[in-house]
């Protein structure tokens, strides 16, 4: 009989397992999944944020502003070709209909609406990690910005 | 009257198990006492009709030892056999469950090298912008790839605000 200690390693492998196929089943599946971040561009002291230590240094280099700031985010898994949205707060929102491109790349039409205004319509081939920044909104004294990324 | 003392010296002086000393006297009782070789006669005739039994078909009881322990033997290593065998029996599901971890584990990463992780790696491509138009009245768009960081960006530049975009650099 299979004692304690054997059952439980084989428990762990099978987890282990378990939760390394689900990412491999999505993956093979042809799906894309975006991410879309609503930041605040300004010259307005902002604290550091860490949710945004992956962009805002390329940013500040690319653009003039001294400080960034977090306004929201989120994200959605789309099977290709497929279409949602992303609701970003304040009204924003990114609705996204996507197709395989090819490789590791996604074709996204992307709208950036503020109430049922687009702010940006944009058609874009995206490759997985590497971000789309959509920006320029005049918002009080900074610009809005949509950092969109497809995995 | 013989005592059984002197029955009993007389029984082992038969069996040849008393001592010179002791097969003297016993030797000496018997010259002297007809009943004692009354008794000698009895003894000697009762070993004589137990010589001539018939000895019982059979094994010997060393073979009958022998075969007992030689199944014990045999039954034991039977005993571990099977217990060996179970072990692998119980092992077997715990190599394959480890198998397919490890094969689970080594397509999710070789998944994510070729498409995601490896991206990184390599630089990852930069988006490259077919189309860009905007609602706001008056808006320019403008698309501008930064090699440095890789990213692309699509700007609108909305009329009332001329503010340049760039950074000096």
């Amino acid at each position: 009989m299979p004692n304690r200690r054997h059952t439980r390693f084989l428990v762990c492998w099978l987890v282990l397992g378990c939760c390394l196929a689900g990412p491999l089943a999505a993956r093979a599946a042809g799906t894309a999944t975006f991410k879309a971040v609503l930041i605040y561009a300004s010259d307005e002291p902002a604290p550091l944020d860490r949710r945004l230590e992956d962009i805002e240094y390329k940013l500040r280099r690319m653009l003039k502003f001294a400080h960034y700031r977090h306004s929201g985010e989120g994200s959605i898994t789309l099977n290709l070709p497929g279409a949602g949205a992303i609701p970003l707060g304040g009204g924003h929102q990114v609705r996204i209909s996507a197709t395989d491109a090819g490789g590791q790349n996604v074709r996204a039409q992307v709208q950036w609406l503020r109430g049922g205004q687009a702010l940006v319509s944009t058609t874009v081939k995206l490759g997985r990690r590497s971000p789309a920044v959509l920006g320029g909104i005049s918002e009080r004294n900074g610009r809005l910005i949509v950092c969109l990324t497809a995995y | 009257m013989i005592g059984r003392e002197q029955d009993r010296e007389l029984s082992r002086w038969l069996d040849g198990e008393v001592s010179p000393k002791q097969a003297a006297a016993v030797e000496a009782y018997l010259e002297e006492s007809a009943e004692a070789r009354r008794l000698r006669a009895e003894f000697a005739e009762a070993g004589e009709r137990l010589r001539r039994l018939p000895v019982p078909d059979g094994p010997a009881p060393e073979a009958v030892w022998a075969k007992v322990r030689r199944t014990l033997r045999l039954e034991a290593e039977e005993s571990n056999r099977r217990r060996q065998g179970a072990g692998f029996l119980v092992s077997r599901p715990l190599w394959a469950g480890g198998m397919l971890g490890v094969l689970a584990l080594g397509i999710s990463l070789a998944a994510v090298f070729w498409q995601g992780g490896a991206g990184d790696a390599v630089a990852a491509v930069p988006a490259v912008v077919e189309s860009v138009e905007s609602d706001l009245p008056g808006a320019m768009t403008m698309v501008y790839q930064d090699e440095d960081t890789g990213l692309t960006l699509i700007w609108v530049q909305e009329s009332e605000n001329q503010e340049p975009v760039h950074a000096e650099s």
